[in-house]
């Protein structure tokens, strides 16, 4: 044996123990990105959204157009914690340290879900706050809500196009396609099945809910995001749970 | 080899209490399993384990049976479905017939796996922008297993003054040792290696072989697989030998020697003959002052 190889301490049996639900989240979020750097692209997001959002006219409503931004800013987000373990291979690691796939995709939807979330309370404060301080008092809870539940309907859709996708540049390209280019191309005021499939879209049923926009009901529209989030969820979940890694 | 490791009896104290319930980190009544699973050796278990992949059949019908306390090799040539074989041990593919149990479960039914089973599939499993700390840290809390642990194993595989770099930048070599060092994290009783010494330079060779037979010697079951028979020979007890997906032979080191047939007149010329290991001591005693990554080493 080479004088120089050492010899593993064993731990004792006491100083095991559980894991446990903050162990699981924890390494989620120390893999999501070194968090300054989460921090600091969040921060451009909210900067550049409010930025677009001065060019609204209307001072008691959210700008959709600027809402764009943090809802790929959200999908890429989640598609990133799912792409990124199938193109490194990281994934077999992860899958040894944590071999139940149900509680590995449900822990990595809690952390999207939180982040995206605390995003979009931010920036609905920043998007009415900044730009127009008098009319912010006048912004309903609803709208509010709205704002915060549409990053993680988006880091959901972000993660199931990335499980079936897997490819870094086509995860992105159809993030972009799904929350991006879509609203952009079947717009409601055109013909009927345009008029209903672009309301199922998470885009206008975020519009309607937040800034009064569009002929859903409220409803309706809580329910196309709530619906799209579980699709989504179980998308990933069934998905990574099939899969030979 | 074995004669040569100074291995102290109960180094694996954990262990030597006795593993750990198969159930014991997962989620309460769901895959719970009784108590008395820790009394069960931690063997892994094969039972007519098949994977085909559309047209091609990768495993066939493999039986066989890892003991605990000695260093069993995995051979067969390349595309041979060793690899696919470990993959289905470790519930990453799922077999198309048959089953593959560590300590009579599907590893797959852990709600945690590092205080388990310890594994190295491929030394490129490993996000490249981040460094080796990061990288251990986040399996490491996943389990529950603390920061010392972490430097603990950074300075057995000899990566301690280099963790903090980038793994990207990292060699092969430094790669399988972090690796190693991911497999090592939770003091399992059960660790499985594929190719663990693939790009490792001689001393790297030298203490992943040593540091094998002393995990078997602690009890552990210890799964090696290679194609480099060479290799084999300083480490394994037992092989288990594949080809074509099949299983050929499930023996001991010295029953399988036998098989030699007896050498055919020489076509060639002869390699000048050596004393055993005088190759391997020659260069290391070269190299001695030049080794960067020694293992072992404290920062």
């Amino acid at each position: 044996m080479s004088a120089k190889t050492a010899v593993l301490p064993a731990r004792p049996a006491s100083a095991r123990r559980r894991a446990r639900v903050t162990d699981l989240v924890a390494p989620e979020w120390l893999k999501l990105w070194p968090p300054w750097y989460t921090a600091a692209a969040s921060a451009a997001v909210v900067v550049l959204s409010v930025v677009i959002a001065q060019h609204d006219p209307n001072p008691y409503h959210f700008d959709a157009p600027a809402w764009l931004v943090p809802m790929l800013a959200a999908g890429l987000l989640g598609a990133h914690t799912v792409v990124t373990e199938h193109a490194t291979g990281l994934l077999r690691s992860t899958l040894i340290a944590v071999p139940d796939r149900r509680r590995l995709v449900a822990v990595k939807a809690a952390v999207i879900v939180g982040v995206t979330a605390a995003l979009g309370l931010v920036l609905a404060y920043a998007d009415i706050g900044i730009p127009r301080p008098a009319t912010a008092g006048a912004v309903t809870p609803r709208q509010i809500a709205a704002c915060v539940a549409l990053g993680p309907v988006c880091g959901l859709v972000g993660m199931a196009v990335a499980a079936l996708v897997r490819h870094l540049a086509a995860t992105a390209t159809g993030v972009c396609a799904v929350l991006g280019a879509l609203p952009l191309f079947l717009q409601p005021k055109q013909n009927r099945w345009e008029h209903d499939v672009s309301n199922a879209l998470p885009y206008y049923s975020w519009s309607r809910l937040a800034s009064d926009s569009g002929t859903m009901t409220v409803p309706v529209a809580w329910g196309t995001l709530a619906a799209w989030a579980v699709a989504a969820f179980l998308i990933t979940f069934v998905v990574l749970d099939r899969r030979d890694v | 080899m074995a004669s040569a490791l100074r291995v102290a009896p109960g180094m694996y104290a954990g262990y030597a209490a006795g593993p750990m319930a198969w159930g014991e980190v997962t989620s309460a009544g769901r895959r719970g399993e009784p108590a008395e699973a820790a009394n069960v050796a931690p063997v892994i278990e094969t039972n007519e384990l098949t994977k085909r992949f559309k047209n091609v059949t990768a495993v066939d019908g493999l039986t066989f049976t890892v003991q605990p306390g000695r260093v069993t090799g995995f051979l067969g040539p390349n595309g041979s479905g060793k690899s696919t074989t470990l993959r289905m041990i470790l519930g990453l593919n799922e077999p198309t017939h048959g089953s593959a149990l560590i300590d009579g479960h599907r590893f797959r039914d852990a709600g945690t796996g590092l205080r388990r089973v310890g594994a190295l599939l491929d030394a490129g499993d490993v996000h490249k922008g981040r460094s080796a700390h990061t990288h251990l840290m986040a399996l490491a809390r996943s389990n529950g297993i603390g920061k010392r642990r972490v430097q603990r194993v950074l300075e057995e595989v000899g990566l301690s003054a280099v963790a903090r770099r980038r793994v990207g930048g990292y060699s092969l070599g430094m790669r399988q040792r972090l690796g190693i060092a991911t497999a090592l994290l939770g003091d399992p009783p059960v660790l499985i290696f594929d190719e663990p010494i693939n790009g490792l330079d001689p001393e790297g060779i030298r203490w992943a072989r040593e540091l094998f037979r002393q995990l078997a010697a602690e009890g552990r079951t210890v799964f090696v697989s290679s194609h480099l028979m060479s290799e084999m020979e300083h480490t394994a007890d037992h092989l288990i030998v594949i080809g074509g997906g099949k299983l050929l032979a499930d023996e001991s080191l010295a029953t399988f020697a036998d098989r030699a047939p007896k050498p055919a007149a020489a076509t060639v010329p002869a390699v000048p003959t050596v004393a055993p290991g005088a190759l391997e001591a020659a260069f290391m005693s070269l190299t001695a002052d030049s080794v960067e990554f020694r293992a072992g080493d404290l920062p």
